[in-house]
C-alpha cells in the first residue's frame, strides 16, 4: 500500500495486516502514481530487532523495522527522524527530549493538560523536515506505545531536553551542548551519502534552533516555564 | 599508523565529529567529538605516518614549542588509539 507520511510518498510493503491498519490514516487516496521511498521490513533486520527487545511481538518489531527502513532513506529528502515528543501550538511545534525515564512524554502531556490548544503531534518520533530554512514537524503512525499523535505539520520553533529536578528552572544551551545531547537522539544510517545529509540536517537543525534544559519536576509550573520561554 | 578506514569527519554544530560509515557503522557505535586542532591531526592520520612526523608538522602548523605538540600528539593518539581508529 502507499501512504503519504511527512510529504512523501512511501510504499509500505509489510505482508502484515496489523501495520496497514497502523498506517490507516496516512493511506493515500493516489495508489497508483510512482514513490519515493519503497519500505519493508526485511528477515535481517527483525532478526537483529528481535535480539535487542526479544519480548516483543512479531508485528511490533516488524513495525518498527519499516520505520527504520523510512529513516534511512529520507535524508536526500531533507528530511531526518528525531527522538522526542512533537507538541503543537497553535500551529507551532516544540519537541521534547531527554533520556528514557526522563519524563519528556510526561512533561508534553502536562502542556496537553494545562495548556489551550496544545495537542500532541507525535509522542515519540517526530519526522523533521528543513525547507526553506526553518524545520518543519510531522505526526507519522510511528508515535510511541499508547500511539499518540495525529496525521499533521507545524513549523518547529524550539527543542527542550527534559531532566528531573525537585526545582524548575530552565537554560538555553549553547549549539555545540545542544549538539552533543541531540546526537544519540537521531538516526545515523550507514550510507555515506545519507549519512553525509544527515548531518548537514542536524548542523542547520542546531544552527536554527533553539535547544533548551528544563529541570523540573511534574507541576503545572514546570509546563508553564517551558511553555513561556518556549513561546516567547 | 593510520586512521582506519568507514569513519567520515564532518563540521557539526561548530565541533568536529567523527562519526562510523557502512560496515563500519555495524560493529562501531557512538561518535567521536574533536576540536579544531583534532580535525587537523585527523587529516593528518589519514595517510600512513609516524607520531613524530605528526609531532613535527603540528608544531610547525600551529607556531608552537616540541614539547606542547608531544603532549597535544600523545593525547590524540592514545584517544583514537583506545577505541582502535588509529591502527
Amino acid at each position: 500500500m502507499i501512504y503519504d507520511i511527512a510529504g512523501l510518498r512511501i510504499s509500505i510493503d509489510a505482508n502484515n495486516a496489523a501495520i496497514d491498519k497502523f498506517c490507516a490514516a496516512y493511506l493515500s487516496c493516489d495508489q497508483n502514481s510512482p514513490v519515493d521511498i519503497f519500505a519493508c521490513a526485511s528477515k535481517e533486520d527483525v532478526d537483529a530487532e528481535r535480539q535487542l527487545s526479544p519480548n516483543l511481538s512479531q508485528t511490533v518489531l516488524e513495525f518498527a523495522c519499516v520505520y527504520r527502513s523510512i529513516c534511512r532513506q529520507i535524508p536526500k529528502f531533507d528530511r531526518m527522524v528525531l527522538h522526542g515528543a512533537l507538541v503543537a501550538h497553535n500551529d507551532e511545534g516544540y519537541i521534547f527530549l531527554g533520556k528514557s525515564g526522563a519524563g519528556k512524554s510526561t512533561h508534553a502531556n502536562l502542556w496537553i493538560n494545562h495548556i489551550p490548544n496544545a495537542k500532541m503531534v507525535n509522542g515519540d518520533k517526530p519526522i523533521l523536515q528543513q525547507k526553506d530554512g526553518v524545520f518543519i514537524g510531522y505526526g507519522t503512525p510511528w508515535c510511541g506505545k499508547e500511539q499518540f499523535g495525529y496525521n499533521g505539520s507545524v513549523t518547529i520553533k524550539g527543542l527542550c531536553f527534559i531532566e528531573q529536578s525537585p526545582i524548575n528552572q530552565i537554560e538555553r544551551l549553547s549549539v555545540a551542548e545542544a549538539t552533543k545531547r541531540l546526537f544519540p537522539q537521531i538516526l545515523l544510517p550507514g550510507d555515506e551519502q545519507e549519512l553525509d545529509n544527515t548531518l548537514r540536517l542536524l548542523n542547520e537543525l542546531v544552527l536554527s534552533t533553539p535547544v533548551y534544559v528544563l529541570k523540573c519536576d511534574i507541576s503545572k509550573q514546570a509546563a508553564m516555564l517551558s511553555f513561556e520561554t518556549l513561546t516567547k | 599508523m593510520k586512521i582506519q578506514e568507514g569513519f567520515i569527519l564532518r563540521e557539526v554544530g561548530g565541533m568536529y565529529i567523527a562519526v562510523p560509515v557502512g560496515e563500519t557503522s555495524k560493529h562501531f557505535h557512538g561518535m567521536v567529538n574533536l576540536n579544531s586542532t583534532g580535525a587537523w591531526l585527523w587529516g593528518f592520520f589519514l595517510q600512513n605516518r609516524t607520531q613524530q612526523e605528526a609531532v613535527t608538522a603540528f608544531a610547525a602548523a600551529f607556531e608552537i614549542d616540541a614539547s606542547q605538540a608531544e603532549a597535544d600528539v600523545a593525547a590524540f593518539v592514545d584517544a583514537l588509539k583506545n577505541k582502535g581508529i588509529l591502527v
